[in-house]
C-alpha cells in the first residue's frame, strides 16, 4: 500500500495519504512541535440523505427525520453495555462527534496514548449496536437536545430560512429531527442506516498533529476489514431553482429581531460547488464585509450591529449564501443588500476592495493550519468534494475579479428568503 | 516545543509579556486595561470599549481602518469587556499572520502592533470630546450587547444567577452595564471615563507568536510612554462568602425546556493552597462525559443534553448548570445536588477521579497547542499573581488525593439556585 505525499512550501505543510485496502481513505497531517493529536472518522451520510435504497431493493424508501443524529449518539454504545467515551476518559482523550447535512463525524483529541484511542475510534466506529432499551433511553437525551434548539432564535432563524429557500431537498429538515419523528427510530432502521452508509469506502479518517504514521497504518490493518459491496443509491431530488417563500417569521422570547436572508444559486455539482465557494467567500466581503461601503451605511444607520455576519453555504447538490444577524429593520436590510448588489452589477466591482478581501481570505486560509481541529474538518470536506486542500489554497491567491462577478450574475433576488425571529 | 514567557515593567503599573512559541502561523497581541468594576461606571467604561474600535488617528475612518487590515491578510482587532473577579478588562486584541507568510515582504505584526497602540492612545475625538454620533450608535450597539444576552437563555441563566447570588458584591455587577444607564453617557462624561481608565488601570501587555522580541516591546514602551499614570490602585478581588441558606430565583419566559444553575462557594483565596484541589473536584463533578453529572443526569436517568460544571477559582465560586424539561427540573436539581454530596462522602471511585484528572492534565497539555490558551492561561495567573507554567499546574493536580478532593466538595456551601421556566408573556 503506497503512501502518498502532498506538501505545499508556502505553508510548509505536507500532507500524506492512502488509501486502505478497506477501502478507508487516509489522510495524514503532522504538525511540527505539537503536543496533541487529533483524529476524525467520518462518513458520507448525514440529515439529508433521508430516501435511499440498498443493493437489490426495488424501491427507494423513507427513513424518519433525525436518524443520522440519533445513530451518532447510539454508535458510541457497545455490545459489553459500556460505551467508548468511558473508553476514552481512560486515557484522558476528549471526544465527541457532530452529524451535519451531509456528513456524520467521530473524533477524539489526546496529548498520549494515540494509538490506544486511535483502536478505540476505529473499533466502535466500525461496531455498530442497537437495542431497544438504548433506543428508548436515548429519546429523553435527543428530546431534551431538541428543546434545547427550540428555545435558540440563531437556530431557529437558520432552519427556517432553509425551509424558505427548498422545496424538496432534504436539506432543509431539521437535522435532529422531531420529537415525534425520533419516536419512530427502531433498532431494524438504525442498522439499515449504519449497514448502507458506514462502509469505509464511504468514509474518510483525517489525522493531524503528533502522532506516528506507522501507528495509523497498523491500526488500520488490525481493525479495517473489507465488507461486502458498497452499494447504495441515495434518492435523488430535482429542486427547482425558485424558492419556497420570500418571507418566514416566526415568535420568540428575543429582545430584537434576528434575521437571515439566504440567497439560492443554482447548483453546479460537488466539486465546482466547493470551489465556488471561495469566490463566493470573497463575494460576501465586497457587498457586505467590514471594510464594504454597505456595511457601513449599515451599521451608522442602527440597522446592524456588531452581531452582523455573512456565510457560504455550499454541499453536494446545493449552493448559495446567507447574510444575518439582529436588527430592528430586517426587511430594509434586505432591500439594501438587494440595492447594493444592483450597483455592483452596474458599477462593477471595487478593485481595491476585490484585492482586499481575497489578501484577508488568504490570511484566514493560514491560520487554518494552526489549528488541529480546522484543519482536520478542510482535509476531510475537500476530500468528500474531490478537490485537494492545496487546490483551494491555490484558488484564492488565483481568484480574479471576473470569478466574483460570475456569481453576481448567478445571483436573482428573486431567489432568496429572508427569516425573521420577532419578540412577542 | 515549550512556551518561554516573561514579564517585564515597562511603566508605572504597565507591564509588557511575551510568550514565545516558534509552531504557529499566527502572532497574537493582546492589551488589558484592569479596572475596578462599579455600578458608576461599569457601561461607561463599556461604551469607551466599543468606540476604541471605530478608528484612530492614522485611521479615523472605520472602513479605511477595516480595509488596512484586510491588506495586512485579515488581520483583526477587536475590543471587548471582560469581567476578572471584582475587575473589569477594557481589551484590545489584535490577531495576525507571520511576516514568513506575506506575499510582498510585508512586516505585519509591528505594523498591528502600532495600530493597536494608536487605538488606545489616539481615538478619533473633536475638541477633545468622541464624537457625538459615534457615541450614539455605539450606545445602540451596546444596548443590543446588553439585551441580547437573554436571548441564549442557557447562557443568561448563569448571568442572573452571578447577578443574584453575588449581588452584594462587584462581581455581580453586568459586565457590559445597563442599558438604563444610556441616557447619562454625555461625550463628556464617556471622554472622562476614558481618559481616568487611561491614566488609573492596570495595563498588562501580553503578545505572543514566534517572534516576540524587544523590537515589538520597544513599540509599546515608543507609543505608550506618553500615557500620564496616577492613583493606579486596583482593588484587591475577594472570594464569595458561603452562605448558610439558599436563595431561591424562579424567572419566567416563553421557552420549551427550563433552565438551572446552581451557585456554589467555598470562601477558600485562590492563594491558599487548598484552591488547588477546587479544579479537579469540579472536573470530577461536571467538568467532562465522564463527570458525575454527565454520567448520571443525562447517561444514566436520561433527563437532559447538557448538564455540566464549572468553576471560577479567583471567587471561589462553582456553578452547575443545565436543560431540562420543566416536569423533571425538580428532579433535575435534586439529582445535582446529590451527586456533589456524594463526593463531599467520598462515594466515587479511583477509576472516576483518574479520569477527570486525565482530562485535566490533557487540557493543559493541549494548552500548548492554542495561542488563543496560552494567550488567556498566562493573562489569568498575571491577574491572580501566581504565574505557573501549565507544566508546573500540571505537577499539582498530580499531587492531588481524594482527601483533598473530598474536602473541596465539602467546603462548597450552596447559596443560590436560578430557574427560568415556562410562563413568560407571549402569544
Amino acid at each position: 500500500m503506497k503512501i502518498e505525499t502532498s506538501r505545499n512550501n508556502r505553508l510548509d505543510t505536507t500532507v500524506r495519504f492512502f488509501t486502505h485496502k478497506s477501502g478507508l481513505k487516509v489522510k495524514m497531517c503532522k504538525l511540527e512541535d505539537f503536543k496533541s493529536a487529533y483524529a476524525i472518522i467520518s462518513t458520507k451520510y448525514g440529515s439529508a440523505d433521508n430516501c435511499f435504497k440498498v443493493a437489490d431493493e426495488d424501491s427507494f424508501t423513507k427513513v424518519p427525520d433525525g436518524i443520522a443524529h440519533f445513530l451518532e449518539h447510539k454508535l458510541f454504545q457497545n455490545e459489553e453495555g459500556t460505551d467508548a467515551f468511558a473508553l476514552f476518559s481512560q486515557t484522558g482523550a476528549n471526544a465527541n462527534a457532530y452529524t451535519s447535512f451531509e456528513k456524520t463525524a467521530y473524533l477524539f483529541s489526546c496529548t498520549n496514548d494515540f494509538k490506544n484511542n486511535l483502536e478505540i475510534l476505529l473499533g466502535f466506529v466500525t461496531k455498530p449496536y442497537f437495542t431497544k432499551e438504548s433506543v428508548e433511553k436515548e429519546l429523553g437525551i435527543i428530546g431534551q437536545e431538541i428543546q434545547m434548539y427550540e428555545d435558540d432564535p440563531g437556530w431557529n432563524v437558520y432552519v427556517n430560512a432553509l425551509d424558505g429557500m427548498y422545496i424538496n431537498n432534504p436539506v432543509k429538515v431539521d437535522i435532529a429531527g422531531t420529537q415525534e419523528s425520533i419516536s419512530q427510530i427502531t433498532p431494524e432502521l438504525l442498522y439499515r442506516c449504519y449497514n448502507a452508509f458506514y462502509d469505509l469506502r464511504n468514509m474518510v479518517l483525517t489525522v493531524v498533529g503528533n502522532f506516528d504514521e506507522q501507528e495509523v497504518v497498523d491500526t488500520c490493518d488490525k481493525l479495517l476489514e473489507e465488507k461486502t459491496t458498497f452499494n447504495v443509491q441515495k434518492a435523488t431530488v430535482s429542486e427547482p431553482k425558485h424558492v419556497s417563500q420570500n418571507y418566514v417569521e416566526k415568535k420568540m422570547d428575543v429582545s430584537i429581531p434576528h434575521f437571515q436572508l439566504g440567497f439560492k444559486l443554482d447548483d453546479r455539482g460537488e466539486k465546482n460547488n466547493e470551489l465556488d465557494s471561495v469566490y463566493c467567500e470573497i463575494l460576501l466581503d465586497v457587498i457586505a464585509g467590514e471594510s464594504s461601503p454597505l456595511y457601513r451605511k449599515l451599521y451608522d444607520s442602527g440597522l446592524i450591529n456588531d452581531a452582523f455576519g455573512s456565510e457560504t453555504f455550499a454541499g453536494r447538490d446545493y449552493f448559495g449564501y446567507f447574510f444575518g444577524g439582529e436588527s430592528n429593520n430586517p426587511k430594509k436590510v434586505r432591500d439594501m443588500i438587494f440595492a447594493e448588489i444592483q450597483r455592483i452589477r452596474n458599477d462593477g466591482v471595487d478593485a481595491k476592495l476585490f484585492e482586499a478581501s481575497k489578501k484577508a481570505l488568504y490570511g484566514r486560509y493560514v491560520t487554518i493550519f494552526d489549528k488541529p481541529s480546522a484543519l482536520a474538518s478542510f482535509i476531510t470536506s475537500c476530500e468528500f468534494a474531490d478537490v485537494e486542500i492545496y487546490d483551494i489554497i491555490e484558488q484564492v491567491a488565483n481568484a480574479e475579479l471576473k470569478d466574483v462577478v460570475k456569481l453576481i450574475e448567478r445571483t436573482n433576488i428573486e431567489n432568496t428568503v429572508l427569516s425573521v425571529i420577532r419578540p412577542y | 516545543m515549550n512556551e518561554r514567557f516573561t514579564r517585564e515593567k515597562i511603566g508605572e503599573e504597565m507591564y509588557f509579556s511575551a510568550i514565545n512559541i516558534e509552531k504557529f502561523n499566527t502572532s497574537r497581541i493582546s492589551v488589558n486595561l484592569v479596572v475596578d468594576l462599579k455600578r458608576e461606571t461599569v457601561t461607561a467604561n463599556a461604551l469607551v470599549a466599543f468606540l476604541l474600535r471605530k478608528g484612530c488617528g492614522l485611521y479615523p475612518d472605520f472602513t479605511a481602518l477595516n480595509l488596512r487590515l484586510d491588506e495586512l491578510y485579515g488581520a483583526v482587532i477587536s475590543t471587548d469587556v471582560r469581567k476578572f473577579g471584582d475587575s473589569q478588562i477594557i481589551n484590545i486584541s489584535g490577531v495576525c499572520i507571520n511576516d514568513r507568510f506575506s506575499l510582498d515582504n510585508e512586516k505585519i505584526l509591528p505594523e498591528l502592533a502600532k495600530l493597536i497602540c494608536n487605538i488606545l492612545t489616539d481615538p478619533v475625538m473633536k475638541d477633545g470630546l468622541f464624537l457625538e454620533n459615534e457615541i450614539e450608535v455605539e450606545k445602540n450597539v451596546l444596548s443590543d450587547t446588553i439585551r441580547s444576552i437573554k436571548d441564549d437563555k442557557s447562557a443568561y441563566v448563569v448571568e442572573k444567577l452571578i447577578a443574584n447570588m453575588c449581588a452584594d458584591e462587584p462581581f455581580g455587577i453586568a459586565k457590559y452595564g445597563y442599558c438604563e444607564d444610556m441616557d447619562k453617557l454625555s461625550a463628556e462624561y464617556v471622554t472622562k471615563c476614558y481618559r481616568d481608565i487611561l491614566s488609573e488601570s492596570r495595563i498588562e501587555i501580553v503578545c505572543s507568536g514566534e517572534n516576540i522580541d524587544d523590537s515589538l516591546k520597544d513599540v509599546f514602551v515608543s507609543e505608550l510612554s506618553t500615557l500620564v499614570r496616577k492613583n493606579v490602585n486596583i482593588r484587591e478581588t475577594n472570594v464569595t462568602k458561603p452562605q448558610t441558606m439558599c436563595k431561591e430565583f424562579v424567572e419566567k419566559l416563553n421557552i420549551s425546556q427550563s433552565k438551572v444553575a446552581l451557585g456554589f462557594a467555598c470562601g477558600i483565596p485562590i492563594t491558599n493552597k487548598r484552591s488547588t484541589a477546587l479544579r479537579l473536584m469540579s472536573a470530577l463533578y461536571g467538568g467532562s462525559v465522564s463527570s458525575k453529572l454527565f454520567m448520571n443526569v443525562r447517561e444514566k436517568m436520561s433527563l437532559c443534553y447538557y448538564c455540566a460544571s464549572t468553576i471560577d477559582r479567583y471567587k471561589g465560586v462553582m456553578i452547575a448548570y443545565s436543560g431540562v424539561e420543566e416536569k423533571n427540573r425538580e428532579k433535575a436539581i435534586q439529582e445535582m445536588l446529590h451527586q456533589l454530596d456524594d463526593i463531599r462522602n467520598g462515594n466515587f471511585t479511583e477509576q472516576e477521579l483518574e479520569q477527570a484528572r486525565a482530562s485535566l492534565i490533557t487540557g493543559f497539555e493541549s494548552m500548548n497547542d492554542s495561542l488563543y490558551g496560552l494567550e488567556a492561561w498566562y493573562l489569568g495567573q498575571t491577574l491572580c499573581g501566581i504565574n505557573h507554567t501549565p507544566q508546573e499546574e500540571i505537577k499539582l493536580i498530580k499531587e492531588i488525593s481524594s482527601n483533598d478532593v473530598v474536602e473541596s466538595a465539602k467546603s462548597m456551601k450552596l447559596n443560590a439556585v436560578y430557574s427560568i421556566v415556562e410562563g413568560g408573556d407571549g402569544e
